[in-house]
């Protein structure tokens, strides 16, 4: 018997999706559970792969396996560029079937859909993000492993019963096989009128990976234009009703709902026959090709990372990182009154409550949200925060998140603020002067740059402008 | 945990009006009620298994049984306890009940990738090499104490005749060979009882354990050891040579001990005598055992 795909279309709250159960497949890609060999030992880490086909994709590694919030390490170790040409023609197919026609989003995904492995999806249409969460464009931000923020099962900031989208990009293609005339074509849809799209199932927290998109990506970011993606996003979970359980740890927890990031589905609207295959199917099931996949993995052949043209690097640091989406869930708006009440170091203003109980987590999230819809306000709110000694606790926090920002107005004031000391200085005077030090270092580059290319043009060149000057200090920042 | 490649059990029972869902949770359809009780292996409170029925307690005091009349079918029965029983590793705190069984437990087994090299044989256990193990093993425990208990007789009837029949000088030539045969006769006889004892426990772990007589499929490996019923086997699961203590060769099995109770069985007769040899080298220096 082959596969079998049941599709469902439902509406829970304002979120549209279709529900779509998979069965008898030969389960091409998905998440393989990775276990020890006679010579390994896991100790408390959780060990995962993600593959297509017989080819391991991305090494998924969580140090704390009985932490549902914990991120994981991530690392690129093979390309989808490896496996077969039709499987990637599918994929092609369903990316420009449904570039083309967005509205018949299922149709598009039904080839797709047949390689996952047996399991209860979510499938609808999303805006994506093709970064790595952290300011860094997706396709080449993988070749080391390292943790990445956002990529916990649960989120702490979102919460458990909170949607939120799995909108940061994973690539599965190396990204040596980047090439400027691949993106061209996408290029010149977008600049024609055209929507171009990708292909994405989700893998953790906030991170899906890309299956067929990675130029049209490339194109969306060049253009400054949205990227769409039809996104898959597998069911895992069960959503408890917890309540009472303080008092009397006998009560027993009440299942309300199947979980993922983008919709919490209550049980009772989900049809039986879903529901039960869910509840039958056992998730760390390991793959069929396993042996074959532990083989390559442990090979270690790795990906190599090539370099990207600089524009994609600057307008990848424009875009919003993790922290910024994730205060979004908090927060819908923030008034000055609000803004003038936590920089009083205040959580609550005409007795309710601005964010959060937690003064710091106050300032974090309010830093992340000012960031996101207003840097302007975020500057002001940041430098206040550290002119006041009074909020000495959130200091670093708020240092941290200005010190990867190469901006005049951050350096201005932290020149002032190094000759006039106004704050604890054994938190925040290193954190300063190492970001003056690097400012300096670069601007003065910057200018011997500048003056040897005038000298040598003998061009007239007006004076540097100070953007200038900051978009390169932001490169050469990034690089270093 | 282990033995998370086998798919979930559904069981349903007309009398009751209940549809279980046994897999990574424990699920409960009541009557006509679409919402299930859905649990986590860890709230509940203990599982059990009888020679009739699975019973499973929940935290808030509520049980369901399933009776094995709804499982007429063998082998769904053993998957349902081995997901039962792989479940239950992730979670010691729940309390299981089952009867004596000659297979290992499947909590013990952890999840692994397979063994590249392995001693891998399958068959199924008979009567005979179990029970003369049982009394191979008796003897080792007893043996001295058979021994011991046939002097001690010998003694007892000695004295008796000595006190209590005729003249010792007279008849000292008659009460030596009657004392010694009654103190090996009597011995003889509670040997035999023991023996038959033995098999009377192997019969009743037959009817107790439903794999007993199922083909096994038995692995001694580098990584760890196992024996499970083949229709089971995915060579993904074992039990790591660090979780055991000892092993006991007779003529006819091979027996892995742990906490002073036998937890393998490896009937010797699936080997050639060249490899029973290499198992017994291997299993050895695996146990650090001389």
């Amino acid at each position: 018997m082959g596969v079998v795909v049941n599709t469902t279309f439902m509406s829970v709250g304002e979120r549209e999706f279709y529900l779509v159960d998979v069965k008898g497949s030969q389960g091409y890609i998905g998440v393989t559970p990775v276990t020890p060999s006679a010579t390994e030992n896991f100790g408390n880490t959780l060990h995962e792969l993600f593959y297509i086909a017989d080819e391991p994709i991305i090494n998924i590694i969580k140090n704390n396996k009985n932490d549902p919030f914990a991120d994981k390490l991530l690392s690129q170790v093979g390309s989808i560029h490896n496996c077969s040409m039709s499987l990637r023609g599918v994929l092609g197919a369903a990316r420009d079937s449904y570039s083309t026609n967005p509205q018949g989003l299922i149709k598009s995904a039904q080839p797709v859909l047949e390689l996952l492995r047996d399991g209860l999806y979510v499938v609808h249409a999303s805006k994506m993000i093709p970064t790595d969460g952290a300011g860094n464009f997706f396709w080449n931000a993988y070749s080391m492993r390292h943790e990445v923020y956002g990529t916990g099962d649960y989120n702490s900031v979102i919460g458990r019963e909170s949607n939120y989208n799995a909108c940061f990009l994973i690539p599965s293609c190396a990204s040596s096989e980047f090439n400027e005339t691949n993106v061209r074509p996408y290029l010149d849809k977008i600049r024609t009128g055209n929507q171009v799209g990708g292909v994405a199932i989700q893998l953790c927290g906030m991170f899906s990976v890309l299956l067929s998109g990675h130029s049209a990506a490339t194109a969306s970011i060049m253009n400054d234009t949205d990227f769409r993606c039809i996104l898959i996003e597998p069911v895992r979970d069960i959503l408890f009703d917890e309540t009472g359980r303080d008092t009397n740890p006998e009560k027993q927890p009440v299942p309300v709902a199947l979980s993922c990031p983008f919709v919490k589905i209550p049980i009772e609207v989900v049809p039986e026959d879903m529901l039960t295959g869910f509840l039958l199917r056992r998730h760390d099931k390991k793959a069929s090709n396993y042996d074959t996949l532990k083989a390559k993995l442990k090979s270690g052949r790795g990906t190599a990372r090539r370099a990207l043209p600089q524009e994609i690097y600057d307008k990848s640091e424009a875009l919003p990182d993790c922290k910024m989406l994730e205060s979004t869930h908090i927060i819908q708006s923030l008034s000055d009154e609000q803004i003038s009440a936590l920089l009083s170091g205040e959580t609550a203003l005409d007795g309710e409550t601005i964010i959060s109980p937690n003064y710091y987590n106050s300032v974090a999230i309010a830093c992340n949200y000012l960031q996101y819809v207003d840097f302007e306000k975020f500057l002001e709110f940041a430098l206040a925060i550290i002119g006041s000694p009074d909020l000495a606790a959130v200091h670093k926090y708020v240092l941290e998140r200005l010190a990867g920002i190469m901006n005049s107005k951050i350096y201005r004031y932290f020149k002032a603020l190094r000759e006039n000391p106004m704050v604890d200085s054994q938190e925040v005077m290193p954190i300063v002067s190492d970001y003056i030090a690097r400012y300096d270092g670069i601007a003065d580059q910057f200018q011997r740059e500048s003056y040897s290319f005038n000298n040598k043009k003998n061009s007239k060149a007006g004076p540097t402008s100070i953007s200038k000057m900051e978009d390169f200090i932001r490169r050469k920042n990034r690089s270093n | 945990m282990a033995f998370e490649n086998i798919d979930g059990v559904k069981i349903a029972s007309v009398e009751t009006e209940q549809v279980f869902l046994v897999g990574d949770t424990f699920t409960v359809f009541e009557g006509e009620n679409p919402i299930p009780s859905i649990y986590n292996w860890a709230d509940l409170k203990s599982v059990g298994e009888s020679k009739t029925e699975f019973s499973f307690e929940t935290a808030d005091s509520r049980v369901y049984k399933i009776g094995f009349h709804l499982i007429p079918d063998i082998s769904r029965r053993l998957r349902l306890r081995a997901i039962i029983e792989g479940n239950l590793a992730k979670h010691p705190s729940v309390e299981y009940r089952h009867l004596k069984r000659i297979l290992m437990n499947k909590t013990n087994y952890t999840s692994c990738d397979a063994p590249s090299r392995a001693f891998v044989s399958k068959g199924v256990y008979n009567e005979k090499e179990i029970s003369y193990s049982n009394v191979t093993l008796l003897n080792t425990r007893l043996g001295k104490i058979f021994i011991l208990t046939g002097i001690l007789i010998t003694i007892s009837v000695f004295l008796f005749c000595f006190f209590f029949i005729g003249d010792f000088m007279e008849n000292y030539k008659y009460f030596i060979p009657i004392s010694t045969f009654c103190g090996v006769i009597i011995s003889m006889f509670i040997y035999i009882a023991c023996a038959i004892m033995a098999k009377f426990i192997y019969a009743t772990l037959l009817k107790a354990d439903s794999a007993l007589d199922r083909e096994i499929t038995f692995t001694v490996a580098e990584d760890g050891f196992s024996a499970i019923e083949t229709e089971l086997h995915t060579g993904y699961d074992l039990v790591r040579w660090a979780d055991v203590a000892y092993f006991v060769e007779t003529n006819y099995v091979f027996i892995i001990y742990k906490d002073q109770k036998s937890v393998f069985w490896l009937p010797k007769r699936l080997f050639s005598k060249e490899r029973q040899r290499e198992i017994s080298d291997f299993i050895a220096t695996r146990l650090n055992q001389k």
